[in-house]
């Protein structure tokens, strides 16, 4: 399924908003064919991670302070211009974020939406870039493209908004999807629509993917690869399949715990929750950042701040000393 | 003893006039709700799931009456809600509460915890001293600690503002809480800490749960019974358990089906339910599910089903229901 050099290389990625490091050492790589989720609750850093590749944090709020961001055919992007760089968006990169009216302008036809990047990008005429358009609404299942095309925004419903998106970010046949939520505003149902056709233009297309969700479910249901972040590290990555079998930081197995499915808890009937709440980045604790929420936590974790230790080959790692003592 | 169920409602129906154009003509009515049946015993949890926009949440504002229904009856702890008047209603309304969906839109920014909390033994005119301990005693139920009630919202997470929406709810010893939608917008690991604490407080002050989810796992773990909605209408009603080992409803499968599940890989890709919900301004003939649904024949097209009895406390509003069942839900699409 996937295969050679990474479509994309991230390598201790950092983002600082002001005193707070939001992305703290980010590392990961995705190859053609592939698709990476990064999960994590609120505040993980998991969107950060998402924006800094993209060189889309606001300048007033933050910077990328650290790391390379290596992009097949464009080296480091972090060393682009600003006009390379909105090339890169446009044409190398698709973006699919969690609320589609956000990248869709209320005041344009969708198929001149869809068109625009042909033209810009590409150098297509007004009239091949909506032919081009048509067939990509078609491509992505949204029916009677011809004159959905002419629809403006708000005609469409939200999952075919989202299909809408979705064309708009393979119309320049891009290297790599970078999707932030792009099904949690959606029903369970459409959610299963849009998951499928993910997984039917990476077949198609052998585009690589970046998948930005909250929940674990989804991540078992498309992930190749998974990065588990928590306050804006990585705590545990490796092959989906694994950490969700057999996870080994103590924050991934409370996750796991947390998701309800029938007859959790037994007769007790209760979830595993984890206690307490994710600390603030601008007040970590000291050592580990979990340790206030583990149930293992010892002396160690308080002094002493465990790196992404592996274990075995194939990039499964966990940034706790348990995984030390366990190997 | 009273073997009455707590919650009785018949025929519920709201509907809305829908107004466009310059003159805002009337040029149709949306039927949100139309014609729910439901009953709900003392500390049952019955689950309303469904997708949005299939009324499930004006269905549970109607039974509170928060939104006045255009036809059907509410019968709360043997009262008839429609026939009673202002004063009967409001006493029944201390013992009939609500939990909202988002802690930060349905809490007053500017009151602090304790006057939010305790706002409703203000209206129901307890003594001050009365209202402080009564706060004390809420917050501490709850797991939020009582010398913070002098705080305001925003210096609470979202998992601790909606313990106070739940300690507001329960200040006047309701027996039955609409929980609409409580945990979505809650981060997983927190959501857990509040499922948890829904499920503590049923079990200690023997509260009955009318609990609306779009979250078939959460609700296969929370519920007694579930009763899934479509178009304003319950399409299929069942224990908790049957409903997810025989779902019976073609639109049940397709939910299920659709949902993601940590052990089950790529669901998704198993024929997820083609199309979307109809404009429910002009809602299909007959069965109103049947451009969506695998099995519909002529008779789906032409009339609408009954919610049929199918024993074991089961119903579902199916004409074909047990031909799709015998084949176990394998029988080809029939083409008429």
């Amino acid at each position: 399924m996937s295969d050679g050099a990474p479509v994309l290389a991230v390598e201790g990625l950092r983002t600082s908003f002001g005193p707070v490091r939001a992305v703290d050492g980010v590392s990961f790589s995705v190859r053609r064919g592939e698709t990476l989720c990064i999960v994590g609750e609120s505040g993980s850093g998991k969107s950060a991670t998402a924006l800094s590749i993209m060189g889309l944090i606001p300048r007033a709020a933050g910077k990328v302070v650290d790391g390379t961001v290596r992009l097949a055919g464009r080296g480091d992007l972090r060393r682009l211009d600003e006009t390379s760089m909105a090339e890169v968006r446009g044409r190398d990169i698709g973006m699919v974020f969690q609320e589609p009216m956000s990248a869709l302008n209320p005041v344009f036809r969708i198929g001149s939406q869809i068109g625009e990047p042909l033209r810009v990008h590409r150098g297509l005429s007004r009239r091949e870039a909506h032919e081009r358009a048509v067939e990509l609404l078609a491509m992505v299942g949204v029916p009677s493209p011809a004159q959905r095309a002419l629809d403006y925004p708000h005609q469409l419903s939200g999952g075919m908004r989202q299909r809408a998106v979705i064309a708009m970010a393979i119309a320049c046949e891009p290297a790599l999807i970078l999707a932030d939520e792009p099904t949690t505003a959606l029903d369970v149902t459409i959610q299963a629509q849009i998951l499928a056709l993910f997984e039917d233009l990476q077949d198609r297309l052998g585009v690589a993917m970046v998948f930005i969700t909250h929940d674990l479910r989804v991540v078992a249901e498309i992930a190749d690869q998974v990065c588990v972040m928590y306050a804006g590290v990585v705590v545990e990555q490796g092959a989906a399949r694994e950490v969700l079998r057999n996870p080994l930081h103590p924050y991934t197995q409370g996750l796991l715990g947390c998701v309800p499915r029938a007859g959790a808890g037994g007769t007790s009937r209760r979830l595993n929750a984890i206690p307490g709440t994710v600390p603030s980045l601008a007040a970590l604790p000291q050592g580990c950042r979990f340790r206030s929420r583990c149930p293992h936590a010892f002396g160690r974790c308080a002094e002493e701040e465990p790196p992404l230790l592996h274990q075995g080959g194939d990039g499964r790692a966990s940034r706790c000393w348990l995984t030390e003592a366990a190997a | 003893m009273t073997t009455a169920p707590l919650l009785e409602v018949e025929g519920l129906e709201v509907h809305y006039p829908v107004h466009r154009g310059p003159l805002q003509r009337r040029v149709g009515m949306v039927r949100a709700v139309d014609g729910v049946d439901l009953t709900l015993a003392r500390g049952e949890t019955l689950a309303l799931v469904g997708e949005s926009g299939c009324g499930k949440s004006t269905l549970g504002r109607a039974v509170l009456r928060l939104e006045e229904p255009t036809a059907g009856r509410v019968a709360f702890e043997g009262r008839d809600l429609g026939a009673v008047g202002k004063a009967e209603l409001r006493d029944a309304r201390r013992r009939m509460r609500m939990i909202f969906q988002d802690p930060q839109a349905s809490l007053n920014p500017r009151f602090r915890v304790e006057d939010i909390v305790g706002e409703a033994y203000d209206i129901h005119g307890l003594s001050r001293q009365e209202r402080a301990a009564g706060v004390r005693e809420l917050m501490a139920l709850v797991g939020l600690s009582p010398e913070h009630a002098r705080r305001f919202p925003h210096e609470f997470s979202g998992g601790q503002r909606q313990r106070i929406g739940i300690a507001r709810a329960l200040a006047l010893h309701p027996s039955f809480v609409v929980c609409d939608e409580p945990v979505s917008a809650l981060d997983v690991s927190v959501q857990a800490q509040v499922v948890n604490l829904l499920l503590e407080l049923q079990e200690k002050l023997g509260l009955a749960y009318l609990f609306i989810s779009h979250d078939l796992h959460l609700v296969e773990f929370f519920a007694d019974r579930v009763a899934v909605m479509y178009l304003g209408r319950i399409v299929e009603t069942a224990p908790a358990k049957a409903l997810y080992r025989r779902p019976r409803h073609p639109y049940t499968r397709a939910l299920l089906a659709a949902s993601p599940s940590l052990d089950g890989e790529g669901h998704h890709r198993r024929a997820p339910l083609q199309g979307e919900l109809p404009s429910p301004l002009a809602p299909p003939s007959g069965c109103t599910f049947h451009p969506r649904c695998p099995f519909a024949v002529d008779r789906c097209r032409a009339e609408a089903p009954p919610l049929r009895d199918l024993g074991d406390g089961v119903a579902a509003r199916c004409w074909r229901a047990e031909e799709i069942e015998a084949t176990g839900g394998l029988l080809a699409p029939a083409h008429a």
